[in-house]
C-alpha cells in the first residue's frame, strides 16, 4: 500500500546541513497499522511530513515513497493535492491549531469533499453528519454548526478523524494523536482508531513516543532513534522481546502498573542527541550499557533478525550463530 | 495531628466566566501533609489540580478556605512574612523552558532564591552553592554561564529543580513536572525527585495526569474531578483497590506496552469528556461518564467517608459496587 | 576549571555588549554616529565663519572651496558646512534627550500598570489616553504662553510631554504578555518582591522592543522638534537645527538644492545609523537571536 525507501530528509541552517532523517524504509500493507516510535528529535514526523510533502521550504528529501506504486515525492504541490487528504491523509497532535478558527466544523469536513469528491455543499454537509456520527459525537447536528474552540481536545481530534477519513483514504497518517489528551479521552481515541481500522480496512501509521500507545494498536512496529530505524517487528516482538538495547531501555523506562513502586524506575541516562552532532558509530552508544569498541567506531546497518530487522552490534537475545561482526 | 506542615481546609476557588457566570475551580478541598511525606494529586484536564497548586502558594487567592502553612495561614499573613514563608515552600513548573527567564543565565536563575533568602552570603559563597547545586542535579558545570534555550527540556527541568532545591525547602510541589518530557528522560527527573526528597526529608505535592508516575513518588493519593475530591488514601492500597469509579477509569486507561493485555483494555473505555465546569452536573459530579450512576446519584451530592486506614471516599454506592470487576 | 571562574551574575550585560562587538553592521553605525557626534562637537571650529555670522559677498552660494564656503551659503550669507554641524549638535541632543526621557517615564509607567493591573493599570492608562487625545498644538500653545520664546526649557517639556506615551503603550503590552509567562510565576513563588520582578525580570525582558522604539524615537524627535520650531517653541532664528535648516532648503530646492541635500544628507545618516544600532542592540539583548 505504502512503500518507503530510502528516505533522507535534511535541513539547510546557519550552522549547515542537518540530516533529520537517514536510510529510512517502511512499508505498510493495506489494513495494516504501523506504529513508529521514538523520542522527540528521532524524526519520525519529519519522516512522514516529508511522505506528506508538508516539510516546510529548505528541507531536502530524496528517496522514495510510493502509494500503491505511484511516487508521492517531489511532486508539486498542485499534484500532490490529488493524494493528500483523498488517499493518504494525516492527522496532527493539536487538533485546534490544524482546524480553521473561523470556519464551522461541518463545514471544514465538507470543504474537503467539495474540493476531492465535487460533491455539492449541502451533500457535503450531509456527509459531514454521517461522518461525525461514524467517530461517535454525541449531539452531531449540534457540533456541525459550532466552531472548533468551542470543542475540547478529544472532541477535535475526532472531527480531525472525521475530515481525514471524508475522502475514505488509503492511509491514514496519525502523529501524536493522543498526547495532547487526557489518559481517558486518548484511551476513546485510540479505541476509535482500533474499531476504524477494522471496519474500514484501512492502513494506519501510527507515531507515538509512547509504547503503550503503540500496543493497543499496532500490527508492526518500527523504533526511530536519532534519524534511523534501529528495530522493526511484529509488535508483540518488539514489545514483548525487544532486540535493539534502546527499545529495551524505552520499556523499562516506563513507569508502570505492575512492578512494585519501591523499585526505581530505570532511566536511560543522558539525553536524546542533537541531530547536528550525532555521536560516531552507532548513535544510542553514549547511553547504551552494553556499548562496546566496535559501537563507538562502525555504525550497525539494519539486518534482519527473524521476522524482523535490528541495528545493532550485540543485539539482545541473540542466537550464538546470529551475532556477528557485520561490514 | 500535630506536626501537620500543611493543612487545606475547605479550599475553594471561583472564577469570573464573564456575564456574571463563575466557575467553581476548586470545590472543597481538605488535605493535610506531614513533613517528609509525599502526596500525588491526580485528575484530568479541568480538575483543578493545578488551581490546588497555585492556590496553596497564595499564586491564586482562594474564594473561601484557607491555607494553614506550619500553623498560620498564609492567606492572612501581610506580604512581607508571606515572601519569607516562601523560603520553604518551593515549586517545579510542567514547562520547564517557560518557567526560566529567557534573559537570564542559569547561574542567576538558580541563585535568585538565594539573592532573596539569604542576603548574608556573598557573590563567592553564593557561586559555589549554586555550583554544587547544579552538579547535584546533574547539569556540566559549565551551565550556570549558558541560557536556558541551549539546554534540552530535561536539562531545563533539572535547572528548574535546582533553583527550587536550593534552599532546601520543606515543601516542594511539583505541577506536572515530567508531562512535556520524554518517556526515557521522565523517568530521570523522577528518580532526581525521589533522591533529593529522600535526602533533604523534602515534603512533595506531586501533581499529575499520569497514575503510574505519582506512584513511584507518593505515599498519599488525591483524586481530584471537576474541583472535587473523589478519593484520597494510601498510594498502594487504591492502586490495589481502587473503590472509586472513577480512580478505576482513570487506573484502567493507563496504556500498558504490552500487545497482548492493551488490545483488551481498549474495549471497554470510559465514555464521554468531563462536564464544563460551567455547568457541573448535579448531586454527585461524576455521575455523567459513571458506569455505575443511579438515580439517587443525580439527587444527592456524596458525602465524604473516611476509615480508619485514612482513606476516603465520595461515593454513595462504593460499598455496592464491591471489589473491581474487571 | 575556567568555566566555575565565570562570574554568573553579571550576566545579561557583559554578553549584551560581548555580542554587540561581534556584529560587523554594529561597528560600521556606531563608527558613524561617532564621528557625526565628533564632527558636531568640533566641526564649527575648523571653518573660519561663525554659524550666525553674514557673508555679504556671497549670498546663496553654491559649495566652493573659496572663502571657505565648502557645502556653499544659504540667502543670507551665512556658511551651511558651520550652520549644518550646528544644528547636528542641537538635534542629537534634543533626540537622545527627549528618547531618554522618553523610555525612563515610558518603561517606569508601563511596567508598573502592566504589571500590576486592575485599578492600577486601568489609572495609568486612562492618563495615557488623556494626554495621548489632547492634541499637541494645544500642549505646545499653551507651553508657548507661559514660557519665553525660543525656551529651550519649553521645547523639553513639549516633547517630554508626549514622547513616552508611546512607548508606556508599548511597555504596558509587553509587560502584560509576560505576566502570565511562568518565569514571572516562579519568581513570586520564590518570595520575589514586585519591585525586584520589575527590575530583574520583566524590564530586561521588555528591553528589545523598546530599544528598537527608542532608537526610532531619536530621529522622530529631531522631526518633532522641527515642526515647534515653526510654530515658534523650538529652536529659533540665527540658532538652526536640523529640522529647521531642511525646512528652511525645501522651500530653495530649485534655486539652492545644496541648502536640502546637505542637511537632509546628514539627518538620513543619523537616521540609518540608529536604526542599524538599534536592530543589533535588540538582537544582542536577545540570547536566543544567536
Amino acid at each position: 500500500m505504502l512503500e518507503i525507501a530510502d528516505l533522507e530528509v535534511a535541513f539547510e541552517t546557519r550552522m549547515g546541513h542537518v540530516k533529520v532523517v537517514s536510510d529510512f524504509s517502511l512499508s505498510v500493507a493495506r489494513g495494516e497499522c504501523v506504529g513508529i516510535v521514538g523520542e522527540s528529535g528521532a524524526g519520525k514526523t519529519q519522516a512522514l511530513l516529508a511522505v506528506m510533502g508538508l516539510l516546510p521550504r529548505g528541507a531536502r528529501v530524496s528517496g522514495s515513497a510510493r502509494l500503491q506504486g505511484e511516487e508521492l515525492l517531489g511532486r508539486g504541490a498542485g499534484a500532490l493535492d490529488e493524494f493528500r487528504g483523498a488517499r493518504i491523509a494525516m492527522i496532527f497532535q493539536d487538533p485546534l491549531t490544524a482546524l480553521t478558527p473561523h470556519m464551522r466544523v461541518g463545514d471544514q469536513i465538507a470543504e474537503v469533499l467539495v474540493r476531492h469528491r465535487r460533491l455539492s455543499w449541502s451533500a457535503g454537509r450531509e456527509r459531514a453528519l454521517e461522518l461525525l456520527r461514524a467517530v461517535h459525537i454525541a449531539d452531531a447536528e449540534r457540533r456541525l454548526r459550532q466552531y472548533p474552540h468551542e470543542l475540547s481536545g478529544g472532541m477535535r481530534q475526532r472531527v480531525m478523524i472525521a475530515m481525514a477519513l471524508a475522502c475514505e483514504p488509503d492511509v491514514l497518517i496519525a502523529d501524536e494523536p493522543t498526547t495532547a489528551l487526557d489518559v481517558t479521552v486518548q484511551a476513546q481515541i485510540l479505541a476509535l482508531l482500533a474499531e476504524l481500522k477494522r471496519t474500514r480496512g484501512m492502513s494506519l501509521v501510527l507515531v507515538t513516543h509512547d509504547l503503550g500507545v503503540i500496543a493497543g494498536l499496532a500490527d508492526r512496529v518500527a523504533v526511530m532513534y536519532a534519524g534511523r530505524l534501529v528495530e522493526q517487528g511484529t509488535a508483540r516482538a518488539v514489545l514483548k522481546a525487544p532486540r535493539h538495547p534502546y527499545t529495551r531501555a524505552l520499556l523499562d523506562s516506563m513507569p508502570r502498573l505492575d512492578v512494585p513502586s519501591s523499585e526505581p524506575l530505570r532511566a536511560i541516562r543522558g539525553q536524546p542527541p542533537d541531530p547536528r552532532a550525532l555521536p560516531a558509530g552507532c548513535a544510542f552508544h553514549p547511553r547504551c550499557d552494553l556499548a562496546a569498541d566496535l559501537c563507538r567506531s562502525a555504525r550497525p546497518r539494519l539486518r534482519p533478525t527473524g521476522d524482523g530487522m535490528v541495528a545493532c552490534h550485540r543485539p539482545l537475545g541473540a542466537a550464538a550463530g546470529e551475532e556477528g561482526p557485520t561490514s | 495531628m500535630t506536626n501537620a506542615l500543611l493543612r487545606v481546609v475547605g479550599l475553594r476557588v471561583r472564577f469570573a466566566a464573564g456575564r456574571g457566570a463563575s466557575v467553581h475551580a476548586l470545590d472543597g478541598v481538605d488535605l493535610e501533609l506531614r513533613e517528609g511525606e509525599a502526596l500525588g494529586v491526580v485528575g484530568e484536564s479541568g480538575c483543578g489540580k493545578s488551581t490546588l497548586v497555585r492556590a496553596i502558594l497564595q499564586l491564586v487567592r482562594p474564594t473561601s478556605g484557607t491555607v494553614v502553612w506550619l500553623g498560620r495561614a498564609l492567606d492572612e499573613m501581610p506580604a512581607r512574612e508571606l515572601r519569607s514563608a516562601r523560603r520553604d515552600l518551593q515549586i517545579v513548573f510542567q514547562d520547564p523552558l517557560a518557567s526560566l527567564d529567557p534573559r537570564m543565565t542559569v547561574g542567576e536563575i538558580v541563585a535568585e532564591p538565594l539573592r532573596i533568602h539569604r542576603p548574608d552570603l556573598n557573590a563567592e559563597a553564593r557561586r559555589r552553592e549554586v555550583h554544587q547545586m547544579l552538579a547535584r542535579v546533574g547539569l556540566p558545570p559549565d551551565a550556570a554561564a549558558r541560557y536556558p534555550h541551549q539546554f534540552s527540556g530535561g536539562q531545563c527541568q533539572r535547572i528548574g529543580i535546582a533553583r527550587a532545591m536550593i534552599l532546601r525547602p520543606k515543601l516542594l510541589v511539583c505541577d506536572e513536572p515530567v508531562s512535556a518530557l520524554d518517556v526515557s528522560v521522565q523517568a530521570q527527573i523522577i528518580e532526581l525527585l525521589h533522591d533529593l526528597k529522600r535526602e533533604c526529608g523534602t515534603a512533595l505535592l506531586f501533581v499529575s495526569h499520569n497514575l503510574a508516575v505519582v506512584r513511584r513518588l507518593c505515599e498519599r493519593l488525591l483524586v481530584l474531578y471537576l474541583g472535587r475530591m473523589m478519593e484520597l488514601g494510601p498510594t498502594d492500597a487504591i492502586y490495589a483497590d481502587p473503590r472509586h469509579p472513577y480512580t478505576r477509569a482513570l487506573l484502567e486507561a493507563i496504556p500498558v506496552p504490552d500487545p497482548d493485555v492493551q488490545p483488551a483494555r481498549l474495549s471497554h473505555v470510559l465514555p464521554g469528556e468531563p462536564p464544563s465546569p460551567l455547568s457541573p452536573p448535579s448531586g454527585c459530579v461524576f455521575r455523567t461518564r459513571c458506569p455505575h450512576a443511579v438515580e439517587v446519584c443525580a439527587r444527592q451530592v456524596p458525602s465524604w467517608e473516611t476509615d480508619s486506614a485514612g482513606r476516603g471516599i465520595a461515593c454513595v454506592r462504593w460499598r455496592e459496587i464491591g471489589p473491581e470487576s474487571a | 576549571m575556567s568555566e566555575v571562574a565565570t562570574p554568573i551574575e553579571s550576566g545579561l550585560w557583559t554578553d549584551v555588549w560581548q555580542r554587540l562587538r561581534r556584529r560587523r553592521s554594529v561597528h560600521a553605525a556606531a563608527g558613524v554616529l561617532a564621528l557625526l557626534v565628533f564632527l558636531a562637537w568640533i566641526g564649527p571650529a575648523l571653518s573660519p565663519h561663525a554659524y550666525d555670522a553674514l557673508d555679504w559677498e556671497r549670498m546663496g552660494a553654491p559649495p566652493q572651496l573659496e572663502a571657505a564656503h565648502w557645502l556653499g551659503t544659504d540667502r543670507l550669507g551665512r556658511d551651511l558646512f558651520v550652520r549644518t554641524l550646528h544644528a547636528l549638535r542641537l538635534s542629537l541632543l534634543i533626540g537622545l534627550l527627549a528618547a531618554l526621557v522618553s523610555v525612563l517615564i515610558g518603561i517606569t509607567w508601563g511596567a508598573v500598570a502592566g504589571y500590576f493591573g486592575g485599578r492600577v493599570d486601568a489609572v495609568m492608562m486612562r492618563t495615557v489616553d488623556v494626554l495621548y487625545s489632547l492634541p499637541y498644538v494645544f500642549i505646545v500653545i499653551v507651553l508657548a504662553s507661559l514660557f519665553e520664546r525660543g525656551s529651550l526649557a519649553a521645547l523639553f517639556l513639549a516633547i517630554g510631554a508626549v514622547g513616552w506615551l508611546t512607548m508606556a503603550r508599548i511597555v504596558r503590552g509587553q509587560t502584560l504578555a509576560l505576566r502570565r509567562r511562568e518565569f514571572i510565576e516562579a519568581a513570586i513563588a520564590c518570595g520575589a518582591g514586585s519591585g525586584s520582578i520589575l527590575v530583574r525580570h520583566v524590564v530586561p525582558n521588555v528591553i528589545g522592543p523598546v530599544v528598537v522604539y527608542a532608537t526610532l524615537t531619536v530621529p522622530q524627535m529631531i522631526l518633532f522638534e522641527s515642526f515647534l520650531s515653526f510654530l515658534g517653541l523650538g529652536v529659533q532664528e540665527p540658532l538652526a537645527s536640523l529640522g529647521s535648516l531642511i525646512n528652511d532648503g525645501a522651500r530653495e530646492m530649485e534655486s539652492a538644492p545644496w541648502l536640502l541635500v546637505f542637511p537632509a544628507g546628514v539627518l538620513m545618516l543619523l537616521l540609518v545609523s540608529f536604526s542599524v544600532l538599534g536592530d543589533g542592540l535588540r538582537d544582542a539583548l536577545d540570547p536566543r537571536a544567536e
